[in-house]
């Protein structure tokens, strides 16, 4: 014979668990949705031009840079929050004349596409793992306006 | 002879009959031998145990054995009465303590649910990518720094 007290702390031991397992399906619904931060940074040897507004890549990411590349200045030319969705291109204006479209096709797979002057260039399809604290997804390329320079898109957490 | 006959020779040996009883037992161990055999062995066998009773030596004082006893008294009626608090707080264990263990799962569940999502909040790039481009002479190359923590993927257009 089940004791009364017994089948009560069951019945609430359910409910409890019910109501978590709810709660935290929905919590796991939101947080399928990626909060990043892209950064388009400009690569130069040159001086920072005083007619634009630029700002200097904070020196941990710009370090990283100078280990690998050429270039001895990293300027950020826009940073922006994007909550990735499903299947939901994110578009990043890099220039007047240049814009890029980030979009999650599924939990493994990321797109980019770059469109210049209104007409597609190119699309990369990129497998992508979890990202971790700390750490920078980087597209690169070299700036077709002028040689010596580049462009880097650097996908990172975003802060809280 | 009856037990209470029996109980007033007892009570007459320890002095305790009372007077207006006294007459009565007296003739009665005068004339009857049953009586007086009883009396005589109650007699005796008060004699043998206050003549061979053994004295009791306290290693401590009076006082302080005495304060022990009391003491323990005193512990054993505070845990008899112990069952009637618990009673009163009853709820406490039957509601309280469950939900508090509810409690606790619950947020063991939030953490190991919230730790995988929580790693997933980036796109770390991994090695196999697939270019798709209207531009010719367009190359691509990877690489993964795992010390630096970056990966990159480099667009070549030369």
């Amino acid at each position: 014979m089940i004791k009364r007290s017994t089948l009560r702390f069951s019945l609430v031991s359910l409910l409890s668990l019910l109501w978590a397992t709810m709660g935290f399906g929905l919590t796991e619904t939101r947080a399928g949705d990626l909060r990043l931060k892209t950064q388009l940074i400009w690569a130069t040897d040159e001086e920072k031009p005083k007619e634009k507004k630029l700002k200097e890549v904070e020196s941990k990411l710009a370090d990283k840079l100078r280990r690998f590349y050429k270039w001895k200045n990293y300027f950020e030319v826009s940073s922006t929050n994007v909550v990735l969705v499903a299947n939901v291109p994110q578009k990043l204006t890099m220039s007047r004349k240049c814009e890029m479209e980030l979009k999650r096709v599924d939990e493994a797979t990321i797109e980019l596409k770059f469109v210049g002057e209104g007409k597609h260039i190119r699309t990369v399809r990129q497998k992508v793992k979890p990202l971790l604290q700390g750490e920078y997804s980087i597209f690169g390329g070299d700036d077709k306006e002028k040689d010596s320079d580049a462009w880097f898109v650097v996908i990172s957490q975003a802060g809280p | 002879m009856n037990r209470e006959l029996q109980l007033k020779l007892q009570a007459h040996l320890d002095g305790e009959l009372p007077p207006a009883e006294l007459g009565d037992i007296t003739e009665l161990l005068a004339h009857d031998q049953d009586a007086k055999a009883l009396y005589m062995e109650l007699q005796a066998t008060r004699e043998l145990v206050r003549g061979n009773e053994l004295a009791l030596k306290l290693t401590e004082s009076r006082e302080f054995y005495w304060s022990k006893i009391a003491r323990e008294i005193d512990r054993n009626e505070r845990t008899q009465t112990a069952p009637n608090r618990t009673r009163d707080f009853s709820w406490l264990r039957r509601w309280v303590l469950p939900l508090g263990g509810v409690a606790a799962l619950t947020v063991l569940l939030a953490i190991a649910l919230q730790a995988p999502s929580s790693s997933r909040s980036g796109l770390r790039l991994a090695e196999a990518s697939e270019l798709e481009t209207t531009v010719d002479d367009t190359s691509m190359n990877s690489f993964r720094s795992e010390s630096e923590g970056i990966s990159v993927i480099w667009i070549s257009s030369h």
